[in-house]
């Protein structure tokens, strides 16, 4: 004998049996198949009932899908991201034979490599570097780099790699220096619009002659007697 | 030859159906359940022409489809499962509809509610007449929630066993006796006038 384990007892409803077993049976229509076989004959069935009204998920994509797609185009015709402009981060790095041609080595190290007792301390000496195989240290981005790297490299020294020089002479030499070659030292270098100017960074302001100041002094002092000759 | 095929089991003719595309096979199925198929989905959705549009659809998807029914299943649990899956489908298109629609049938509701539950309006000695008590059966029946009104007219009305509406809705019997039990429960509240008659 099975458990009744769902609590069931057909007896219990017998009234409602019997209630429902009494209600009339409906019927098909009298056309029914004629108009079932008419269907199937014209193949008038494209629209089964299941299909109809229904909204189909897809649908629900398609305002966010409009909108990607206009945000797309906004971006691909207006051109937002600035792709001419230069990266610095894009640069490749230049190499350090390219800057320089040649280097500078301490003085100590000099004299015990080339046994050269004469170099003082005022001396500059300069050691051509080694010759480096191209084709070892070319790089994916070597080509590029050549077109550069000469201005980059002189402009990187405040004077000419090729020649000694002899710095106190350098530094003396200032002094003399003439009032034309402070204005143009004073001058920011590739301020014009000049194409073929380069802007290679700014120096250090020089000392102001005092001979040049007292001559402005005396000059400023003339102007104002005159003016107030005038006022009298 | 056509007397033979009328003599045939419901799984013989789909079989000849499905073999020989034999049309009178498919006539004599249809003929055979479109009165039951029309009582259990008018009972289900409680609309005599939305019913037939149904089971017109069952009959045409059973034309269609007639190689997706294996021969190991009965031929009347196959049909009855279409039907039902159409049924339930139309029910959620109605409660779409009710949603969407700003007028609502709130009046006929009412009247519902109060044809069933209001003794006073509907006088006891008129149960007697069979055309009412049916009618106050049928709203009963609708007043009961889907899943338990499918099962209690496929049990009590059209009188299958509980493997075959086991089949059908694909449930298991364990559950299909607990929603008919609950089912007639709930029957048994709303028709409680009706004993007395």
């Amino acid at each position: 004998m099975s458990k009744n384990r769902y609590n069931f007892n057909e007896n219990e409803f017998e009234q409602i049996k019997k209630l429902l077993k009494e209600l009339p049976k409906e019927k098909a229509a009298d056309n029914f198949e004629y108009n079932l076989m008419v269907k199937i004959n014209n193949g008038n069935f494209e629209k089964v009932r299941s299909g109809k009204d229904s909204f189909p998920l897809w649908k629900i994509f398609v305002p966010a899908a409009g909108i990607v797609t206009a945000v797309l185009l906004f971006f691909f015709l207006f051109n937002v991201t600035e792709e001419n402009s230069e990266n610095p981060f894009h640069i490749p790095p230049k190499l350090r034979t390219e800057i320089s041609g040649n280097l500078t080595v301490p003085l100590e190290a000099t004299k015990k490599v080339f046994g050269l007792n004469k170099i003082t301390n005022q001396d500059v000496v300069i050691i051509e570097s080694p010759k480096i195989d191209k084709k070892k240290a070319a790089l994916p981005n070597t080509k590029i780099q050549k077109r550069h790297s000469r201005h980059q490299g002189m402009a990187a020294l405040p004077f000419k790699l090729t020649n000694s020089t002899n710095l106190d002479v350098a530094v003396n030499s200032k002094k003399s220096m003439s009032r034309n070659n402070i204005n143009k030292r004073a001058t920011l270098a590739g301020m014009g619009n000049t194409s073929n100017s380069r802007f290679y960074g700014f120096y250090i302001g020089e000392e102001i002659d005092r001979k040049d100041v007292e001559a402005m002094k005396a000059r400023i002092d003339s102007i104002k007697r005159i003016i107030s000759l005038h006022k009298k | 030859m056509k007397k033979k095929l009328k003599e045939l089991t419901d799984e013989e003719l789909i079989k000849e159906f499905q073999e020989n595309n034999t049309i009178e096979a498919y006539e004599i199925l249809v003929n055979r359940f479109k009165d039951p198929l029309t009582n259990y989905v008018y009972r289900f959705l409680g609309e005599k022409d939305i019913s037939t549009d149904i089971v017109q659809d069952t009959m045409i998807k059973f034309y269609l489809h007639k190689d997706s029914y294996k021969s190991f299943a009965k031929f009347s649990t196959w049909i009855y499962t279409i039907a039902g899956n159409l049924a339930r489908n139309e029910l959620k298109r109605r409660k779409r509809r009710v949603i969407l629609s700003l007028n609502s049938n709130d009046d006929d509701t009412e009247k519902r509610n109060f044809q069933i539950e209001d003794k006073a309006f509907v006088s006891p000695d008129r149960y007697t007449d069979g055309e009412i008590k049916s009618k106050i059966i049928e709203k009963a029946l609708q007043k009961l929630k889907p899943v338990y009104r499918e099962v209690v007219i496929l049990r009590d009305v059209q009188e299958l066993s509980y493997e075959e509406i086991a089949k059908i809705t694909n449930l298991s019997i364990g559950t299909v006796k607990s929603r008919i039990n609950r089912g007639r429960k709930h029957l048994q509240k709303l028709l409680k006038n009706i004993y007395s008659g």
